[in-house]
């Protein structure tokens, strides 16, 4: 199992504790990944309203790269995986598209030919790799652990190019947190429910009373700590929890993990290769609970 | 605001209806008024008009009352409205495409941060390949006013102090390439509306 890892930006500034667990986690499962030569980012929400070309153009390149390497894209950000996917579907719909974005990419030398897919490591673990592989893996099992798995929105909507799961009641995290021995939080009008994304930058007061909602539905459902597969979620979520405990007046304690640092933990590796340090709301008595 | 008995004639753009519908790529007037889409969207509470009203004005081309609201600012990408949709129609595009047209015209509206954010992620783009988060968000809040600053702040430091911020940006190799590949989006686009003027003015 081979991959071109595409990071995307946020991997390596405010979600490099995901890069750090995801690299981790396929080390240890022995799932070969090379960073791909000279990425540009994939343009996320931002090219998308900007310009129509170029939100097409941008992750033109960096498919056109991996085509040329001959390895599917293994990307752990849900915006970088929605926004390559959506070109590469695109691009194979489109003829016309394709033919425009062929004449930008052949004045830097490269050619979108449609070979490779977009993937991300959840779809991967849990169904290429295999859970009962993982399972035979797993030193140290999350027992007693209750996990509310939660995927947002850009990882699994549109089921037109985010094809590995159901849009509106998906499973790979559940089953990925049920193998690793935790309890599994059935939550499930609230597992897809948007956090807001980028409302946060553009109108807080939006993103505060959606990302509330999932925090406090958290709580009362019991869990112990979300899990997501989201920079955006996570930075929502995580970071701006205390903000929301001081505007709503709540006492919310909720560590928000990685998928892969969730799994990393019961592969017995090391918080601090996991970077579950780096998380705001602390997950210490998590990573306790794990080490006896 | 706009309600059934307010809508006249005159607020009618049909140029603009054709805009949308091909620069979003999605056919507008598959919609049938369902009320899917603002039934499950996420931010409709906050909207000046819902998703579905969105739709009907996109179609008849009222493109000021379109292009001023609040909605396309507050849509955040999420998708639920084309999951359900029964006809199809990819409202995420379509709300993309009117925020691409307002950008482009700079037209005022009630939130302009979602410009200001969005133009200031793309020029930081274009000038590294990849987007520097700090220089983002500091230049974001230094033109969305003080208070976006001060409010972010916190926030910032709480960054740093877990050395997830980084401070010199972090560029692609070939920055040289990068510009050709903008400058190549620029040049396909620009013959494009040569080509859609030829074809309107005939």
């Amino acid at each position: 199992m081979s991959f071109v890892y595409f990071p995307g930006c946020s991997l390596h500034a405010t979600a490099i504790e995901y890069d750090m667990a995801t690299k981790a986690v396929c080390k240890a499962l022995g799932i070969e990944i090379t960073e791909m030569e000279d990425w540009n980012c994939c343009g996320a929400t931002a090219a998308y309203a900007v310009d129509r070309l170029l939100s097409i153009a941008l992750p033109a390149r960096d498919l056109a790269i991996a085509d040329k390497e001959k390895k599917d894209i293994l990307a752990p950000c849900a915006a970088c995986y929605h926004f390559l996917a959506r070109a590469n579907e695109m691009l194979r719909e489109k003829p016309k598209l394709k033919e425009k974005a062929n004449k930008i990419l052949a004045s830097i030398g490269l050619e979108y030919k449609g070979m490779i897919e977009v993937r991300h490591p959840l779809d991967v673990i849990v169904n290429d790799y295999d859970l009962e592989n993982v399972k035979k893996k797993i030193v140290k099992p999350l027992t007693g652990l209750k996990v509310a798995p939660y995927y947002g929105c850009l990882m699994i909507k549109p089921p037109t190019f985010c094809k590995f799961d159901n849009p509106e009641n998906p499973q790979t995290l559940d089953k990925l947190a049920a193998a690793v021995g935790a309890e599994v939080v059935q939550w499930q009008q609230w597992k897809t429910r948007c956090c807001g994304g980028a409302l946060q930058m553009i109108k807080e007061e939006a993103m505060m009373e959606l990302t509330r909602r999932i925090l406090v539905a958290a709580e009362e459902y019991g869990a112990h700590c979300i899990v997501t597969a989201c920079p955006f979620c996570h930075m929502n979520l995580d970071m701006m929890q205390s903000t929301i405990n001081a505007m709503f007046d709540l006492k919310l304690h909720m560590p928000i993990l990685y998928f892969s640092q969730l799994l990393g933990l019961a592969l017995g590796l090391s918080p601090k290769e996991l970077g579950l340090d780096k998380i705001k709301v602390s997950p210490r008595k998590i990573v306790e609970a794990v080490a006896h | 605001m706009i309600t059934g008995r307010t809508i006249k004639r005159e607020q009618f753009d049909p140029s603009f209806s054709k805009f949308v519908e091909e620069a979003a790529g999605t056919d507008i007037y598959a919609c049938y008024q369902c009320g899917m889409c603002s039934g499950g969207c996420p931010v409709s509470f906050m909207m000046d008009y819902t998703p579905r009203q969105i739709m009907r004005m996109a179609q008849l081309g009222m493109k000021d009352d379109v292009l001023s609201s609040t909605t396309i600012w507050l849509c955040a990408s999420c998708n639920t409205c084309f999951t359900r949709c029964p006809r199809e129609i990819d409202l995420p595009e379509v709300m993309a495409t009117l925020k691409s047209r307002a950008i482009k015209e700079g037209f005022p509206s009630k939130i302009m941060e979602g410009q200001i954010l969005y133009k200031t992620m793309v020029e930081n783009m274009k000038k590294y390949g990849r987007v520097h988060e700090t220089e983002v968000f500091v230049s974001f809040a230094s033109k969305a006013g003080i208070n976006k600053l001060v409010k972010q702040l916190p926030m910032g430091l709480t960054l740093f102090r877990k050395g997830k911020l980084k401070l010199s940006p972090e560029k692609v190799k070939s920055v040289e390439q990068l510009k050709t590949l903008i400058q190549s989006v620029k040049q396909v686009e620009e013959e494009e509306e040569r080509e859609n003027k030829e074809v309107q003015e005939g």
